[in-house]
């Protein structure tokens, strides 16, 4: 599904080159659960935004589906975003001019879901997550890990074929992030290829394979 | 798709209620004001457009370039326009309009005075295209002794009895004793925006004499061009001009009487006119205004698209298009604006009345202008509103798209967009400040204008002014009789009145004069002996006319006049002889000498400079009478003042004048236009001042977290709300220092057209930036004080 061909990532400064990915080779077949591991600033979340088409590469070849992402229309682009990525970011980035169940059902109205069937899904994901009576409330009035909570329903919902996720459970309690780990397995399971960027060791467990990042290179266990 | 950004836009109005507010009401505002701008460019730009026939209808007029001097006056009085109509076959028709100078009429057993009573050919209606309400167009006239009255005359004399068939009595300067005329004819009264405004038209006595001073009005046939005629002059003035030395002297000109009232500025115009230059200032303030509050608009969108960059992004990862953000950004500025439009409409139609009662003109946009108007800016507002905001949506894109998350996030990158806010703001303020100053001038000039009259003593004045010949022959009468009542202080007469215009000039001898000055003229005004004293002009040099000995051969010279026969020191020219050379009998100015020399009293506008004149005292021409009055007996100056009247002056009506109201009148332009500047500059003020509130806000908030930290860190509130005020301190200076130059340049430019000028103050300037930096200082300070105050631990909520 994804290719990643001696992949370079840097940012030029005015004297100096900084690299922050060197010669990244990735291979990565539908339906695997990858996690990413490494130090801060290794490069982890730029991998993912590059994989999901938020980043450009400097250098390298990256093939989503056999084909090269720097020949993808953007028309196309904006149909993966729609149909087959779904994302959750670090920082969460949830719509602060929307309330939970807004911010939960946007990737469904984007994807032309009719009404009805939004608000069954909506329901259910709210109810998955324990959120229900937060749903009126706005992404200021939740707590940090409440927020996460409905950045992981956003990006579920939709049921991307790849899930692009950074740091997931990183502002959990350690057994509602075993929920989420289980979820994403059993998401996983039915199909949903999976890249999880975690710093716990018993997270990435769950994944089929670790990638670990060091300094911009790959290394793999 | 659409109910989601319309729930969008109401999320981003409903969660920015101050800004959603301020965006409105500055729009708003400015479209208003627009609104009354653009209405009183075109009602200035009316006049004269409503005949059928404007384009045709051309007023012929003549200069007098004699050596030295040039005069230029509105009508004519020469007896060879009556060969027009056979020399020029493109004249369809030749009117006359003799102007009876503040005639005296009555009716019914009223007397009054107008102004708007004129003698006309018997084509007049036809010429201009007048339908009558009562009365044939083509006959009204035909007859000597005919009188046409306009609809408010007949209103107000006749009541609802018909007019036609009743009697009116006429008489004025120089036609002394009353005559009677008939109603032939009732005329619609002539709309606001007419040059001139006839109450009642006569028929001339003898059409055949041409002698009389009057305005020329030639309708020229179709499809012919004023060039036709103009090509013509020269050899017209060769058939039918005998002296050569005058037919040099002679220019001849044409205007089409649509340009009368914005582009004339001849002597004794019928009445006053506009200045096309008011229209000029006001659409700079246009143009301003719609700068400012472009800049504003520019900034708002900026601001609210930064402020939705999580919402833009995060959408994007969704597979939402750009275009769609676009769309939604552009139907809300369709809504910002149909709001913004509505309610200044709104507001429009309200203070129509009000604002053109102020300005006293006709400011009535058809549906039609307005409808354009509206579309306009709709476009304008929602191309500038798409355009600002589709920049921030793309620069993302070339940044690859993700780095526009986390560079808004990072509040870095911003710092480029904030600098273009910061320059949108400083130009705002330039042009505030600019408009400040500049209204400041214009103000001052305008009072400078209002406050200098004639000598230093201005209070407490009443003029009778253009009286009737039996009344002028009746003055020392009116003055004896005045003069014993306690209240009358003094009593003076004059050919002219107070903001009058001093018009009569003649060649002359003076002892030592040049050979080459025999053709010059110097202008006259006749007074009676005491108006020095009474007015406080200053002698000097020489002496004062006596006033109780013989002036018969005393001139006196203004100082204008003194430069003009060459002298500079004022001693020099006393005891010289002079002698006027005028086509009147000896006894009317006699060769006397010159006895004094008086400072340039203002008797006119003081738009231009004083003319060079001399001051005679000759009780025959003081057509207008000044009464001094003790203030504290206003009331009963009037009562006495009528009393007096009836007494000398049974057969007139007495119609007073306060000084102030003729100068008032005089400057009535000046007077509306100041008005209607200070109401824009607070408009301009005011926009400028919604737009530093919302970057003062957006910026703040954008440092919240800084504050915050700062403050964990132990700053005081007050540090805070110093280093908050700072950034927007600096920019009210760098504003400044822009704008007072470019204000100081223009406002000199402007001031250039005045003959006599204000200082442009250096107060102005610092009272200006003064006033800029105290509005900023309270627009920030109320913002950075909120935020100084908040908790930390709200701005430091999770993030
Ligand atoms: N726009 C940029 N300009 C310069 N350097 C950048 C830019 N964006 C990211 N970097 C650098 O790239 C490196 C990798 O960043 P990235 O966010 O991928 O790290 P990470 O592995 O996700 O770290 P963490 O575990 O802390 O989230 C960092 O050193 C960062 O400073
Ligand atoms: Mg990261």
């Amino acid at each position: 599904m994804i290719q990643l061909k001696k992949i370079d990532k840097y940012y030029d400064a005015k004297f100096q080159r900084t690299f922050v990915l060197k010669g990244v080779n990735l291979d990565i077949e539908q339906g695997e659960f990858i996690s990413i591991m490494g130090p801060s600033g290794s490069g982890k979340s730029t991998l993912l935004n590059i994989i999901g088409f938020l980043d450009e590469p400097s250098q390298g070849e990256y093939l989503f589906l056999g084909d090269p992402a720097n020949k993808l229309k953007e028309k196309q682009k904006v149909q993966y975003h729609r149909s087959h990525i779904g994302f959750i970011f670090q920082a969460f980035h949830l719509i602060e001019e929307l309330n939970v169940y807004e911010n939960i059902e946007t990737p469904l109205v984007y994807r032309g879901v009719k009404g009805k069937e939004r608000k069954a899904l909506v329901a259910d994901m709210l109810d998955r997550f324990n959120i229900v009576a937060k749903k009126d409330l706005f992404p200021s009035q939740l707590s940090g890990g409440q927020q996460q909570l409905v950045a992981i329903a956003r990006a579920i919902i939709g049921k991307p074929k790849l899930l692009l996720a950074d740091e997931p459970t990183g502002n959990l309690h350690s057994e509602q992030g075993e929920m989420i780990m289980k979820l994403l397995k059993k998401l996983n399971d039915e199909g949903m290829t999976i890249i999880q960027v975690t710093h716990s060791k018993e997270n990435a467990e769950y994944g089929d394979r670790i990638i670990t990042l060091k300094d911009g290179y790959v290394r793999e266990k | 798709m659409l109910r989601f950004h319309l729930k969008m836009i109401k999320r981003n109005f409903l969660k920015d209620k101050k800004f959603l507010f301020n965006n409105i009401l500055g729009l708003t505002l400015a479209f208003t004001a627009i609104l009354f701008i653009y209405s009183w460019i075109t009602y200035e730009k009316s006049f004269d457009k409503f005949y059928e026939n404007s384009s045709r209808i051309h007023r012929f007029t003549v200069e007098f370039a004699d050596a030295g001097s040039s005069r230029h006056f509105a009508r004519v009085n020469t007896s060879w326009i009556k060969e027009f109509p056979g020399f020029f076959p493109e004249v369809e028709e030749m009117v006359r309009l003799v102007p009876g100078r503040n005639s005296s009429l009555k009716i019914n057993n009223n007397k009054f005075y107008s102004q708007g009573v004129f003698s006309t050919d018997s084509n007049f209606f036809n010429a201009f295209n007048v339908k009558l309400i009562q009365g044939n167009a083509n006959a009204v006239l035909d007859a000597p002794k005919c009188a046409v009255i306009n609809q408010s005359i007949a209103k107000k004399y006749f009541g609802n009895e018909n007019p036609i068939g009743k009697q009116i009595d006429w008489a004025h300067q120089q036609v002394p004793d009353f005559s009677t005329f008939t109603v032939t004819g009732i005329m619609p009264d002539f709309p606001k925006n007419s040059h001139f405004h006839p109450e009642i038209l006569l028929s001339l006595d003898d059409p055949s004499q041409f002698a009389q001073w009057n305005y020329l009005y030639l309708l020229l046939k179709e499809n012919t061009k004023p060039e036709a005629i103009q090509a013509k002059f020269s050899s017209f003035k060769n058939t039918y001009i005998e002296d050569e030395k005058s037919r040099e002297s002679l220019v001849f000109h044409l205007q089409n009487v649509q340009d009368i009232h914005l582009y004339s500025h001849k002597d004794r115009e019928i009445e006053l006119n506009g200045d096309v230059r008011s229209i000029t200032v006001l659409s700079i303030v246009a143009i301003v205004l719609l700068v400012v509050i472009t800049l504003n608009y520019i900034n708002f969108q900026i601001a609210s698209v930064l402020e939705r960059n999580t919402y833009f992004n995060v959408s994007k990862t969704f597979g939402a298009k750009r275009k769609s953000f676009v769309a939604q950004l552009a139907l809300e500025s369709v809504i910002l604006i149909f709001i913004s439009s509505i309610v200044s409409l709104g507001i429009y139609m309200l203070a129509l009345p009000v604002v053109a009662n102020w300005l006293n003109i006709d400011l009535i946009l058809s549906t039609q202008t307005t409808l354009v108007i509206y579309l306009l800016a709709l476009l304008f507002f929602v191309f500038l509103g798409v355009g600002c905001s589709i920049y921030p949506v793309f620069m993302s894109k070339m940044n690859g798209t993700i780095s526009s998350l986390r560079i808004f996030n990072s509040g870095k990158s911003t710092s480029t967009d904030f600098s273009v806010r910061r320059v949108l703001v400083i130009l705002q303020f330039v042009g505030g400040i600019g408009l400040i100053i500049a209204t400041t001038v214009i103000i001052k000039q305008n009072q400078y204008l209002l406050s200098s009259r004639i000598g230093n003593e201005q209070d407490n004045i009443i003029n009778l002014i253009k009286l009737p010949r039996k009344a002028i022959d009746n003055y020392e009468i009116l003055k004896t009789e005045l003069l014993k009542y306690p209240e009358i202080l003094d009593v003076t007469a004059t050919m002219e009145e107070p903001a009058g215009e001093v018009m009569d000039a003649f060649s002359y001898e003076l002892e030592g004069m040049p050979e080459e000055d025999k053709d010059k003229v110097i202008y006259v005004l006749t007074t009676d002996d005491n108006f020095n004293r009474f007015y406080g002009n200053e002698i000097v040099a020489g002496e004062d006319f006596s006033e109780n000995g013989d002036n018969t051969t005393k001139y006196l010279i203004n100082e204008a006049g003194l430069k003009f026969f060459g002298y500079t020191n004022p001693n020099e020219i006393i005891g010289k002889r002079f002698k006027y050379n005028i086509p009147l009998p000896e006894k009317f100015f006699k060769e006397g000498y010159i006895a004094g020399v008086i400072n340039d009293f203002h008797i006119s506008t003081m738009q231009s400079s004083e003319k060079p004149m001399l001051l005679y005292n000759q009780p025959f021409f003081n057509y207008c009478v000044g009464i001094k009055y003790d203030p504290k007996r206003t009331s009963d100056v009037l009562v006495t003042l009528q009393n007096a009247w009836t007494k000398v002056n049974p057969d007139f009506a007495l119609q007073h004048h306060f000084i102030d109201d003729l100068y008032f009148k005089l400057y009535k332009n000046q007077i509306r236009q100041s008005r209607f500047l200070i109401l824009l500059a607070v408009v301009v003020l005011f926009i400028s001042s919604l737009g530093l509130f919302s970057i003062a806000v957006y910026g703040i908030r954008k440092r919240t977290k800084e504050i915050g930290i700062r403050k964990v860190n132990g700053a005081k509130t007050g540090e805070v709300i110093v280093l908050l005020n700072q950034t927007f301190v600096k920019w009210v200076i760098i504003s400044f220092v822009i704008a007072a130059p470019i204000a100081w340049f223009a406002m000199n430019k402007w001031l250039e057209s005045f003959a006599y000028k204000t200082e442009i103050s250096w107060w102005i300037f610092v009272g200006a930036g003064l006033f800029i930096f105290a509005i900023a200082l309270i627009t920030v300070s109320q913002q950075s004080f909120k935020a100084a105050r908040r908790n930390p631990v709200e701005a430091l909520r999770y993030e």
